[in-house]
């Protein structure tokens, strides 16, 4: 895969055959050829009108980041990184100066390690250490090489999304500053009072997403909604609220699932903006709808819905209820296909599925009161692995990203199924990585949910793609 | 009678050239870029657009590909600083972005690839797709070569791990 010989290079092939080429390529010239020709302006001049905006703008967010701490230091760091790069690459004075704008503004307090670190006398080495740490420790982050400007500042003043209008207002010039303004279209402002207040247009807003896309009344009401007030270079006396409602993965504060957007003008009303190439609420909604819309009424496209439903992730990692509604919904009809030696209709990106197969080949359901619980049977599973293979508990602990299954393809002997596998951030940690010696190793064991009697435990190598059917059924 | 080229039509005609031999490389690796087919589109242009209004200062230093290569990032950068490309309806325009039918490995591995964190995806296309060595893409990427190994690094264990049954994620 990772060879770059032109015979060898499986990303270049994938990519060849996945992405698409240009839709229409005599237009895309000719779109090209007029702009450098001037016949089509794409970047307009800034009216003086804007300008005047930009200035007042300008005046009042000077104004404000004078009282800011950490504001303050913004644009001197993001200088120092203009010259020297990415933070992991700072000469040390360049990081003692960090250290110390963050001591000002109040971010790190001063201590026996921020002493050490000023101490002419420390050796550079562990200066460089002392200052990653206390960088490392404000962010959050493990790794160096994550650190920037932009990554302290989201670790100090929060998400964007929590921010008052003139810090967004503030924010936006620091990056135009910094990085320009090319593919801008929108300038932030703050209110004043000619347009409906955030909160009325976050009502305005809401009361259309819920017409638009036919939602429960109480839909969006556990969801903090973003609004940001704006005005383009085309029309920059014209103030437009955008606001979001944002739904993120569970447990995840940037996976975001789902967004819903209003478009509120200076005047209550819910509009599309072409200014920002935004459609209508009611647009959007039909298009959603149309795409929910267009799955095909195969087997592989049934299942395709169920993976949606259960938030894009592997069979593996469904709630068990939604393993139990395959079973009886698909996978009796990929047994049939299985048995009818036609596996066409099995395709699925130009291959048979063999995951498909082999999970479709058991019935999985739900536990009932005479089943031992899930935690029961894990604690049984977790001492099989150690005791039958002699890991200790620090090893075992790796195994952090278990696949459950209840089969009940015996109803007789209904059996807790547990496969244990690493995530990749454990993997990592194993002695030699995951390609080979324990972190190339997982675990199967099967217990009977009604006794708590290990009935199986299998040790296999994980493989490469491409694995056989023998090999998957292991997975599941 | 004789068609006398002036510097405007031998620009344009350099223009062509450029976008007949790369636009296509430009247009996939922008895809990955920004998961935006339309997006990407837009970026691609703009990348032309920018090179023929630097076409004078090119110095040959780099390759032309190098070159496309570094104004496209910087072209894709900027889009993606760009509040509204974080702020749109981004679920609907990744249900668009239509990777085909292509056959299963390749579609595991372009999957693998567009789950990459950003700076990795970056890493791979650039060394893997564009053919940029690592002092070229340090340069077009303004970070250190050490940096540029590391993700390298970084990116094919990754992927070896998502395409080797890790299954974190589809």
């Amino acid at each position: 895969m990772c060879d770059r010989a032109p015979e060898n290079n499986a990303i270049r092939r994938a990519m060849d055959a996945c992405l698409p080429r240009l839709e229409n390529e005599a237009d895309f010239e000719r779109m090209v050829l007029k702009q450098v020709r001037g016949e089509i302006q794409v970047k307009k001049k800034l009216s003086v009108g804007f300008v005047l905006v930009i200035v007042l703008v300008l005046a009042t967010v000077t104004a404000l980041a004078a009282a800011l701490l950490w504001e303050q230091q913004v644009i001197p760091m993001k200088e120092i990184e203009q010259i020297e790069g990415d933070y992991m690459d700072w000469p040390i004075g360049r990081k003692e100066v960090l250290i110390q704008a963050l001591i000002d503004s109040d971010n790190i307090a001063e201590n026996s390690d921020t002493a050490r670190l000023f101490d002419d006398a420390t050796a550079e080495e562990e200066k460089h250490t002392i200052a990653d740490q206390l960088v490392l420790t404000l962010t959050g982050q493990t790794d160096t090489k994550e650190i920037t400007v932009d990554i302290i500042t989201y670790a100090i003043m929060g998400s964007e999304d929590t921010w008052t209008p003139e810090q967004r207002v503030w924010w936006q010039e620091v990056t135009r500053q910094f990085y320009g303004t090319q593919g801008s279209s929108d300038t932030f402002v703050t209110p004043n009072g000619t347009e409906p207040t955030e909160a009325e247009a976050i009502a305005i807003a809401k009361e259309a997403i819920l017409s638009a896309y036919e939602l429960p009344p109480d839909a969006l009401d556990e969801i903090m909604p973003v609004a940001d007030l704006y005005v383009t270079e085309q029309r920059p006396e014209y103030r437009r609220w955008n606001v979001q409602f944002k739904i993120f993965r569970e447990g995840s504060d940037n996976y975001l699932e789902q967004v819903y957007t209003a478009i509120v003008d200076e005047n209550g009303e819910v509009i599309a903006d072409p200014d920002i190439s935004m459609p209508s609420v009611a647009e959007m909604a039909a298009n959603r709808k149309a795409l929910q819309g267009t799955a095909g009424s195969s087997v592989i496209d049934t299942y395709m819905q169920y993976v949606k439903q259960a938030g894009n992730v592997s069979f593996q990692f469904w709630p068990l209820e939604l393993k139990a509604e395959y079973s009886q919904d698909v996978a009796p009809q990929v047994r049939a296909i299985v048995q009818s030696g036609d596996l066409s209709s099995l395709n699925n990106g130009g291959v048979t599925d063999l995951d498909v197969i082999a999970f479709s080949s058991y019935t999985y359901g739900i536990p009932q009161a005479n089943d031992i619980t899930l935690d029961d049977a894990f604690d049984i599973a977790q001492q099989t692995v150690m005791e039958n293979y002699q890991i200790d508990s620090e090893t075992v602990a790796l195994y952090d990203s278990c696949y459950v299954y209840f089969d009940i393809t015996n109803s007789n002997a209904p059996l807790w199924k547990i496969v244990f596998w690493p995530s990749y951030t454990s993997a990592e940690k194993f002695p030699d990585g995951f390609a080979s010696g324990q972190g190339n190793l997982r675990y199967k064991i099967e217990i009977n949910s009604r006794t708590g009697e290990v009935t199986k435990a299998e040790a296999f190598a994980f493989q490469a793609l491409g694995g056989d059917l023998e090999y998957k059924l292991k997975l599941y | 009678m004789e068609v006398v080229m002036g510097p405007d039509n031998i620009r344009e005609e350099e223009l062509r050239r450029l976008m007949n031999q790369h636009k296509n490389d430009l247009m996939r690796m922008c895809c990955v870029f920004l998961k935006d087919q339309a997006l990407a589109e837009d970026a691609v242009q703009e990348t032309f657009v920018k090179a023929y209004k630097a076409m004078d200062t090119f110095r040959g230093d780099s390759s032309e590909k190098t070159w496309l290569t570094r104004i496209a990032i910087n072209t894709c950068r900027t889009m993606r600083r760009d509040r509204w490309f974080r702020l749109v309806d981004r679920s609907v325009a990744l249900d668009t972005l239509p990777l085909s039918t292509a056959g299963g490995e390749d579609r595991a591995l372009m999957d693998a690839i567009m789950s990459l964190p950003y700076k990795y995806r970056e890493a791979v296309l650039l060394y893997y797709y564009q053919g940029l060595t690592v002092r070229e893409m340090s340069e077009a990427l303004g970070v250190a070569a050490s940096t540029i190994s590391t993700r390298l690094k970084k990116s094919r264990e990754r992927l070896r791990y998502d395409l080797e049954g890790g299954h974190e994620h589809v």
